[in-house]
């Protein structure tokens, strides 16, 4: 179930204008195409050092049917590369009246299924 | 360790064997996916789904406007259509990551296949298969995986939902209603800084442009010195009735209206820029004679115009009387019908003598609720035919008239005929 909530508090102005700003990796339409990865929950960091990056898992594909799976810590994911029923507009607020569309998706990765918890007889560092 | 940015192929390839996965299963790249420095991070990024339509203007390159003021739901419209903004939660995490690879970009079966054929026979498929024990040994020869990382520059629980609907254009009379133009003696009345020019219009009105545009003759507003303007229903009256003396003046046919000779006999009276607007709402053109367009006036047009003069007076009127007076006041050769006082006027027929008022959609409450109110404090009972010039606003190709009525009111059969009256009864 979606729930609604009311967006007028966050678009403010009179009006705001969406322009294309093209970055590399086009589309043929001219905008970049970027993706999604659907995951069940949230991901919660233990993270002691906030500057740097942070690594959060890594992602493989099984040659045989493309199903992607990816190793969150001590979990396995197996998931399903989906195309959105509707493609979706990434939008970046440029100041406070414009919008611009950074990038269209329209694939996704989901991980619909429960982790599999690693079991490891092996004493690893991970 | 986990804050550490870069992974070597070793780091990759001890993980993927504590997973119980095989690396000959997989493709030839892994990517590290990081949540990047959080100066990198964008919070200014948002979701938003798009239909086919909007797919189209996002990936043609045309602009997107998002309007609303404070205390109004914000719409987002393209140069010719309205949507409604809904915000949508989602209780996944969707993690966006510009540049991530999908599986056909990551090194397929067709590679590997290519490479056994060049003599790798190390990933050849029968052997990963029945490599379950031996991969820490298979690994051992391999050059290093080749490893990528792909930073999610954003986490979302929710996203914008759009849904065609219909542009919000009341606020236009609104907006004109303080500075209606009453001729150009009584300019120096107006308050100049209430005018409003194109632009200044558009960024109030949510609407598209189209859609705007569209409204703009609707209600007939014309632009005086840059700015847009409605005539006050005194002034347009006059106005039309000098445009109308002129069919007697100089005994034209109907059908043979002279637009140069009107704007010219009359532009000391009324100032050009509005006899223009005027003659094109009132006219349309009928035939070409030695090269010279002939116009006529639009009969059903001025005849409700001129029963709205006459209906203006408060209180009802004798229908005999009212539809002879408003016969006499139309061109002669112009019918009036009753038919054309639908949305601007209600007739009684049950009283003695029959009534008629004038009852006018504009002046009735722009909430549904009150102005079904409204109507049956008026009326009892309505048939559709009557009801729906007041009601038409409201209907969108999903809810059209019949099921408003549906909702909002009670039908019922009287004589044969299926009428409406107020859902819950006083």
């Amino acid at each position: 179930m979606n729930h609604y909530i009311d967006v007028r508090t966050q678009i403010p102005r009179a009006r705001q204008t969406i322009n294309n700003n093209n970055i590399k990796t086009e589309t043929e339409g001219g905008v970049p195409e970027w993706a999604i990865i659907e995951l069940q929950g949230l991901i919660q960091m233990k993270k002691e050092d906030q500057s740097g990056p942070t690594v959060v898992g890594d992602l493989h594909y099984f040659s045989r049917n493309r199903h992607p799976v990816l190793i969150l810590g001590h979990h396995v994911l197996n998931g399903k590369e989906v195309k959105l029923e509707q493609p979706m507009a990434v939008i970046e607020k440029d100041d406070t009246t414009s919008y611009k569309v950074k990038a269209i998706v329209k694939k996704k990765l989901l991980f619909k299924s429960r982790p599999k918890p690693i079991i490891s007889n092996v004493s690893e560092k991970v | 360790m986990d804050t550490c940015p870069e992974r070597s192929s070793e780091d990759v390839r001890k993980i993927i064997k504590t997973a119980k996965l095989h690396e000959s299963e997989l493709t030839e790249v892994t990517q590290i996916l990081r949540f990047p420095d959080p100066s990198k991070q964008n919070d200014n990024l948002k979701l938003m789904l798009l239909d086919d339509n909007l797919l189209k203007e996002i990936e043609g390159g045309n602009q997107l406007i998002f309007k609303g003021d404070p205390d109004e739901n914000a719409v987002l419209c393209t140069s010719s259509k309205t949507y409604d903004i809904k915000e949508a939660e989602t209780s996944n995490s969707l993690l966006l990551v510009p540049e991530l690879l999908f599986a056909a970009s990551t090194g397929l079966d067709e590679t590997i296949v290519n490479k056994s054929v060049e003599g790798d026979s190390d990933s050849s498929f029968d052997k990963s298969n029945t490599s379950l024990n031996k991969s820490a040994d298979s690994d051992d020869g391999k050059p290093p995986r080749e490893i990528v990382h792909k930073d999610i520059i954003s986490t979302f629980f929710t996203y914008y939902e759009l849904k065609p609907c219909k542009p919000r254009l009341s606020k236009l009379i609104k907006l004109l209603d303080p500075t209606k133009y009453r001729g150009p003696e009584l300019e120096y009345a107006v308050d100049k800084s209430k005018l409003y020019n194109y632009e200044a219009l558009f960024d109030q009105i949510q609407a598209s442009k189209a859609e705007l545009d569209e409204e703009l003759i609707k209600i007939q507003a014309i632009k005086i010195d840059d700015h847009y303007r409605l005539l006050e229903f005194d002034y347009e009256f006059r106005v039309l009735s000098h445009m109308l003396d002129l069919i007697e003046e100089n005994s034209w046919p109907l059908d043979r209206i002279s637009k140069d000779v009107t704007i010219d006999s009359l532009k000391d009276l009324v100032p050009e820029s509005i006899l223009e607007a005027m003659f094109g709402f009132y006219s349309s053109e009928s035939a070409v004679d030695d090269g010279i367009q002939y116009y006529q006036y639009k009969q059903d047009k001025v005849c409700q115009f001129l029963a709205r003069v006459l209906l203006k007076s408060a209180g009802k009127f004798n229908l005999t009387e009212f539809l002879q007076a408003w016969r006499d006041s139309v061109p002669e050769g112009m019918t009036t019908d009753e038919s054309l006082l639908s949305g601007i006027a209600l007739i009684d027929k049950t009283t003695t003598p029959q009534v008629v008022w004038g009852f006018a959609e504009s002046d009735l409450p722009e909430d549904i609720n009150q102005r079904f109110k409204v109507l049956f404090q008026t009326k009892a009972k309505w048939t559709v035919d009557e009801i729906s010039p007041y009601i038409q606003l409201y209907a969108t190709e999903k809810l059209n008239v019949n099921a408003l009525l549906t909702k909002y009111a009670r039908a019922s059969t009287q004589d044969g005929v299926r009428v409406f009256s107020a859902k819950h009864m006083k």
